[in-house]
């Protein structure tokens, strides 16, 4: 169900031009390598795609999010580690 | 076409009959029943269009015991076949009495609303998308531009709901579309481009391309290019033909093939 | 093993050995001498700060002697309980009176060196032997191939290591002696197994086959250009699924298989290290290969020890040194009331050991049922505070792991973060979260400070989280008010070059957890009245072995057969081979099962709907139209496989050509044309490993080898010839085959390209076929010729669909777990044994069947079964009533409440796998411990803040 939904999915993205930011690997617990080969990948891939057009809308969205952290911290968006970013893109 | 709405309420072939009648100059929904037969000098058919399965929908909800037949061409047809495979009705609940997709003989089954294909202003063609194109033609631009002409377009919702409301295959009693968690609310235009795409992604193996939400849209996002997009997809990666027959989609379906009993589980289970 | 370690009735006894037995089955007194540990286990932690100190290094035996390890250790990382030893024979304290680096570090204080051992005694009813096996060590042997003295020679079990990403290397393929990358590496068979030279073994060990392949598929994909070549004799992929893991390494992976057994290995070129292969191919012709490495396929052998045991307990061997066991009762060693399985009785793979593990514990618990219970510890918690009109109050314990994430991550920033999120009432950091005293404090804090939500950020949940659970419980809260951040394995050990990220990280994870806390609600684990008894489908040997395992543990069993007699296919063997009579056993077997008050046979009776869910099915049955309702708490489906009827070889055309159970008929009634027979041949393999039925039929083999060897004997004068592909007599099985060689019956290889050709000459028969080794072909003529014919399954989707359960490929019924759950379904309550599951030998068969009625008393056993909290629930009045759920549920649990129109859970059947959560539209179903709310949250979170 995973495969058909995100086989779809990818077809959708680039569509709107977002294409490129979504992947899915079956990667078990014993395949450390391949995780690490992934998502060095990915995250080459994600970095030459440039940054994801969303974040600014995404974040500006979580002021009304009753859960947010304390306001001193909401401050910026995404972590610049890239990490989270490239999870809101896909 | 009246004889046979005649012939159908009077052997109770259906209990009610679902078509267009002309009020103050507008050809409008209407319901006609046994009871009423000579109403039926008044039933017209035009180029208006409502999704009228949607309406018979709701009445088997309260009355499931009715049989109601409606006047439909072959987007209702689909839609009828998807509301069964929803399970929101039984088949036969509903008969369909067709008419031409529009009303000259000459075009039965042409895509009808692009009878008469709109033109657009320079701005909407050069930032935004061509309600008029096919979804081959949107491969000529690249990503970037993709990306700004659907943004330009989505960024133009109003959230009125219409394509929502319209839609005959829309029956979820909880919308996604107002659900806080997934869309904030309370904003203009709705979270881009969240909204339209959580929309297009449940149109997957639903959308029967009856074009009412564009018709709808008060300022024509080309939903139903989105949407045909959306079902090509379905078609090509999974055979699945929305709204031709009685079959689960595949997103209803476990495993990777689409028939239900065609093989034992996979070893991936 | 975290779950043994955990378990409030198994206690662990390390480093102890069983001295002696007395008394009987039942009531025996076993004596045991503990070793010193020299750590206080209640103590000891585990952070491996005293290994860390510790100045004596030592050659590692879990690495095989590729690696060193401490004098004060744990054998490897999940080792179970994780608690530190000191080996005193290498320990410097020990030898030169000084040092004591592990005392003065310990941070906990649990070094004792002055522990002294002990004697225990304890009163058991049973006594199980689980003593494994030893790797044949090659040295032994007069140092076979070479293996000691040439540096690219290693052992599968050294190469194991050096492929596994915990292993000396770190998953880096090289060779030890110079750490060079291997281009070609041979693997070569039966080393040790299936010899006569001194010191190794004449038996198959059985599992070398498919490791070796495993092996080279796997360094395959280590170093994708790598040329592997496994040297065999016969390919013994013989278990559910192996051959075609079989097939695909050859065509897929491309690894290369030779049919030979190499002579001997030089190394011409010590700077190279290379080695050179001499070997004969199948064509008789000499040849000489070059490989970088050569791993030797050690077999299994019985540990040195285990014969001074079994004197001990008095408890006979076979001539191989493993426990000596009938057919008839697997898991019975010739002491009743002690127990053997997994290699100890015999080499096998880990598949059939944990069948066998449960057999043994089906009998034991088959023998001691009026017992049951008798000595079980319960825990009691108190009642659990009401939190729902509370505000969360959240607590947060943040664990240093002792260096492990205090190292890196600087623990006091994340804490001082964490008191200042939302909700946060309390904040502390931990050198060891999981340490008792720090549960014990952690309750004290739940209580003063009016705690009503935990989140500790440590390690895996999978590991820990039910300890802390434990604790919540023990402090009045529901234990799913807990979370669980994961800033060791997820955070400290992947970013442990990077503090700064890695403090970064921990502050994410610490936030999402806190926002999906406050979230959290109670959840109620609804407990279900179990139906005390069974139901047994199938009446061969194997559901006549489970039914009476469950009678005699005290349940009511109904045992239902299709056909008018018991025994199955069984009624239609000779006998095993190691010679027993099955046609008594089965007779024996069939009375004991109609005289048991316990057990109910319904004969010539089928299912016709089943209904319900663990520990409440209601099946309905129907024989000679008359039907009824059978209600019980599980199921085993033991429903056996069929003979299949060959279309080839003129097979149903001429009388001279019959089935392997047609011969048995044959033998048993002493038919005359076996007395006649100047010419008999059989054929292998019809059926099997082929485009019709891709897998190995497993029993052909030893059937076949065994009727030439009886059919020699009765004539010697006769010419029996076995025509085969790969010989398959895995395990001791081996002896038959060497017997049936030594006694003049003669073997002659075919491939499946060149099938032997059959036609019928005068009434009589010809047989032609190709000698592999001359490369000509030969004719015979025969009197009888019998054919190895595949066994079927039934294809049985009718039952798979009533209970739910799914079948394989080739429709064997396919079990929860290949390795790990043998004989559970994925669903609850329903079991599996025998030949419905894959083709198996008697003995096989009972060892399952045992292990099935064992793992159906669990849950028999318990009058009433808990259901987990993390389940799914619907809304009403959200759903829409489309039943996508109802589609994409793997487990049967949702169904539709006429009614009102909306889909509701069957919490009995709910696994809490999401997947309606994920289907629905409308986010009607609500994953309990997992909504959509808390989810959304928790991303929200992770975006929030940097």
């Amino acid at each position: 169900m995973t495969k058909k939904r995100m086989t779809f999915l990818k077809e959708l993205l680039p569509f709107i031009g977002l294409g490129g930011r979504l992947r899915l690997e079956w990667i078990s617990s014993a395949e450390a390598q391949k995780f690490v080969k992934v998502v060095t990948e990915f995250t080459e891939q994600i970095r030459n795609l440039g940054p994801n057009p969303l974040a600014k809308t995404y974040g500006d969205s979580l002021d009304s999010l009753d859960l947010a952290p304390a306001p001193s911290e909401a401050t910026g968006s995404g972590c610049g580690c890239g990490c989270s970013k490239a999870a809101a893109g896909a | 076409m009246k004889d046979k709405v005649r012939d159908w309420l009077e052997t109770g072939k259906v209990d009610l009959f679902l078509g267009y009648k002309q009020v103050d100059g507008h050809p409008l929904p209407h319901a006609f029943s046994k009871e009423n037969l000579a109403e039926l000098g008044e039933l017209i058919v035009s180029p208006a269009r409502y999704a009228l399965e949607k309406l018979a929908t709701e009445i088997l909800a309260i009355k499931p015991a009715l049989k109601i037949g409606i006047l439909g061409r072959d987007c209702n047809q689909r839609a009828v076949n998807v509301l069964t495979v929803h399970q929101q009705i039984s088949p036969g609940q509903i008969q369909i009495l067709e008419v031409n997709c529009c009303p000259s003989p000459l075009r039965k089954h042409a895509a009808c609303s692009t009878l008469q294909p709109q033109t657009y202003g320079a701005v909407k063609l050069e930032l935004g998308v061509d309600n008029n194109m096919s979804v081959a033609q949107m491969d000529q631009f690249d990503q970037e531009s993709l990306y700004s002409r659907w943004m330009y377009e989505f960024q133009k919702c109003l959230k009125c709901y219409g394509c929502r409301d319209i839609c005959p295959v829309c029956f979820c009693k909880e919308c996604s579309l107002e659900n806080n968690d997934l869309v904030a609310t309370g904003g203009l235009p709705p979270e881009v481009p969240l909204f339209h795409l959580i929309r297009a992604v449940h149109m997957a193996g639903r959308c029967v391309d009856c074009g009412l939400c564009e018709e709808a849209c008060p300022v024509d996002i080309p939903l139903r290019l989105l949407y045909r997009k959306v079902n090509g997809i379905v078609k090509d990666l999974f055979g699945y033909e929305t709204g031709g027959s009685h079959e689960q989609p595949p997103f209803s379906l476990l495993g990777e093939s689409t028939p239900p009993e065609a093989e034992p589980h996979s070893k991936a289970v | 093993m975290v779950e043994c370690g955990r378990h409030l009735n198994i206690e662990l006894l390390t480093l102890t050995e069983l001295e002696s037995v007395s008394g009987e089955a039942g009531n025996f007194t076993a004596t045991l001498k503990q070793k010193p540990r020299y750590v206080d286990m209640d103590k000891c932690v585990g952070c491996g700060l005293c290994a860390e100190k510790c100045p004596k290094k030592v050659t590692d035996e879990y690495n095989v002697g590729l690696a060193k390890r401490k004098a004060i250790y744990v054998r490897y990382s999940q080792t179970v309980p994780l608690k530190y030893a000191i080996d005193a024979d290498n320990c410097i304290y020990f030898k030169k009176g000084t040092c004591k680096a592990c005392e003065k570090h310990c941070p906990s204080g649990a070094i004792n060196l002055e522990d002294q051992g002990r004697d225990l005694t304890l009163q058991v009813g049973a006594v199980v032997l689980a003593t494994g096996f030893q790797p044949f060590d090659p040295k032994k042997a007069n140092n076979l191939y070479g293996y000691g003295h040439l540096p690219s020679v290693v052992t599968s079990l050294e190469f194991e290591r050096i492929l596994s990403a915990s292993g000396p290397f770190g998953g880096h393929l090289i060779r030890p002696a110079d750490k060079a990358e291997p281009k070609k590496i041979a693997w070569l068979q039966c080393v040790g197994s299936r010899d006569t030279k001194p010191g190794t073994h004449s038996y198959c060990s059985g599992v070398c086959c498919m490791y070796a392949i495993k092996q080279a598929v796997i360094a395959k994909e280590h170093a994708p250009d790598l040329e592997t070549t496994i040297f065999f004799m016969d390919m013994r992929t013989y278990g559910k699924d192996f051959e075609r893991f079989y097939q695909n390494a050859q065509h897929k992976s491309g690894v290369r298989f030779i049919r030979s057994r190499v002579h001997s290995l030089l190394m011409p070129d010590p700077e190279s290290k290379q080695l050179q292969i001499s070997y004969v191919d199948e064509g008789g012709e000499l040849k000489k290969e070059f490989f970088d490495l050569a791993v030797l396929s050690i077999g299994l052998e019985a540990p040195e020890a285990f014969r001074s045991l079994a004197d001990k307990l008095g408890v006979e061997l076979d001539r191989h040194g493993f426990a000596d066991a009938t057919s008839f009762a697997p898991v019975a060693t010739s002491r009743p009331g002690i127990y053997v399985c997994g290699a100890a009785a015999g080499p096998k793979d880990i598949p059939y050991s944990v069948m066998e593990a449960s057999a043994a514990a089906g009998a034991a618990a088959s023998e001691l049922s009026d017992q049951r219970f008798a000595l079980v510890k319960k825990k009691t918690y108190p009642p659990e505070r009401d939190v729902a009109q509370e505000p969360p109050r959240i607590g947060v314990f943040i664990c240093n792991c002792g260096t492990n994430i205090g190292g890196i991550i600087r623990v006091p920033e994340v804490a001082e973060y964490a008191r200042r999120l939302p909700h946060v009432t309390h904040v502390e950091e931990n050198l060891y979260t999981c340490s008792q005293d720090t549960q014990d404090k952690m309750s004290e804090i739940i209580a003063e400070k009016g705690l009503n939500r935990v989140v500790v950020a440590a390690c895996s949940p999978r590991t820990h989280e039910p300890l802390f659970q434990e604790t919540m419980n023990n402090a009045s809260l529901n234990k799913y008010l807990f979370e669980m951040a994961n800033i060791r394995n997820q955070d400290s050990w992947v970013h442990a070059h990077n503090p700064d990220i890695a403090t970064r990280k921990a502050k994410d994870l610490v936030r999402m957890a806190v926002t999906k806390s406050a979230l959290l609600s109670p959840l109620n684990e609804a407990e279900l009245p179990v139906t005390q008894a069974a139901l047994v489908v199938g009446g061969g040997v194997a559901g006549m072995t489970s039914a009476l395992n469950l009678a005699r543990q005290g349940f009511p069993v109904h045992l239902v057969e299709q056909g008018d007699v018991l025994g199955g296919a069984a009624r239609r063997l000779l006998h095993t081979y190691k010679g027993e009579d099955v046609g008594r056993f089965v007779e024996a077997l069939a009375q004991e099962v109609q005289a048991d008050p316990k057990v109910t046979v319904h004969l010539n009776t089928s299912l016709t709907e089943v209904q319900g869910f663990v520990g409440n099915f209601q099946t309905q049955v129907s024989s000679d139209g008359a039907s009824q309702v059978i209600e019980h708490g599980v199921a085993v489906l033991a429903t056996g496989a069929k003979e299949y009827r060959p279309q080839e070889y003129l097979y149903g055309e001429n009388p001279a050509v019959v089935t392997q159970l047609e011969l048995d008929e044959l033998l048993r009634s002493k038919d005359k044309r076996l007395d006649e027979a100047e010419n008999i041949a059989f054929i292998q393999c019809v059926g099997s490993r082929d485009d019709h039925h891709p897998y190995c039929s497993k029993v052909c083999c030893t059937h076949s080898v065994h009727a030439a060897l009886l059919l020699k004997r009765r004539r010697p004068e006769a010419q029996v010839v076995v025509l085969y592909r790969d010989l398959r007599t895995y395990g001791p099985r081996e002896d038959l085959y060497q017997a049936a060689r030594e006694e003049g019956v003669l073997f002659a290889r075919y491939s499946l390209e060149a099938k032997p050709v059959v036609t019928s000459r005068d009434g009589g028969l010809a047989l032609a076929f190709t000698d592999p080794i001359l490369g000509r072909p030969l004719s015979l003529e025969l009197d009888l010729l019998v054919l190895a014919a595949a066994i079927e399954s039934h294809q049985d989707q009718k039952l798979a669909q009533m209970f739910r359960v799914p079948l394989d490929g080739d429709g064997w019924f396919l079990e929860a777990h290949q390795k790990l759950r043998p004989v559970d379904f994925a669903n609850d309550g329903i079991f599996l044994c025998g030949m419905a599951h894959y083709p198996k030998p008697l003995e096989e068969s009972i060892a399952q069947a045992q292990a099935a009625a064992a793992r159906a008393a669990t849950v028999l056993s318990k009058g009433s079964i808990k259901v987990s909290g993390l389940i799914s629930r619907i809304a009403p009045e959200l759903c829409s009533g489309c039943q996508i759920c109802v589609n994409v549920c793997s487990f049967g649990a949702i169904g539709m409440d006429q009614g009102q129109g909306v889909a509701v859970v069957n919490e009995a059947l709910c696994k809490g796998c999401g997947a309606c959560a994920a289907a629905c539209p409308s986010e009607a179903p609500m994953l309990m411990g997992f909504n959509n709310r808390q989810i959304y949250a928790q991303i929200k979170s992770a975006l929030a803040v940097g």
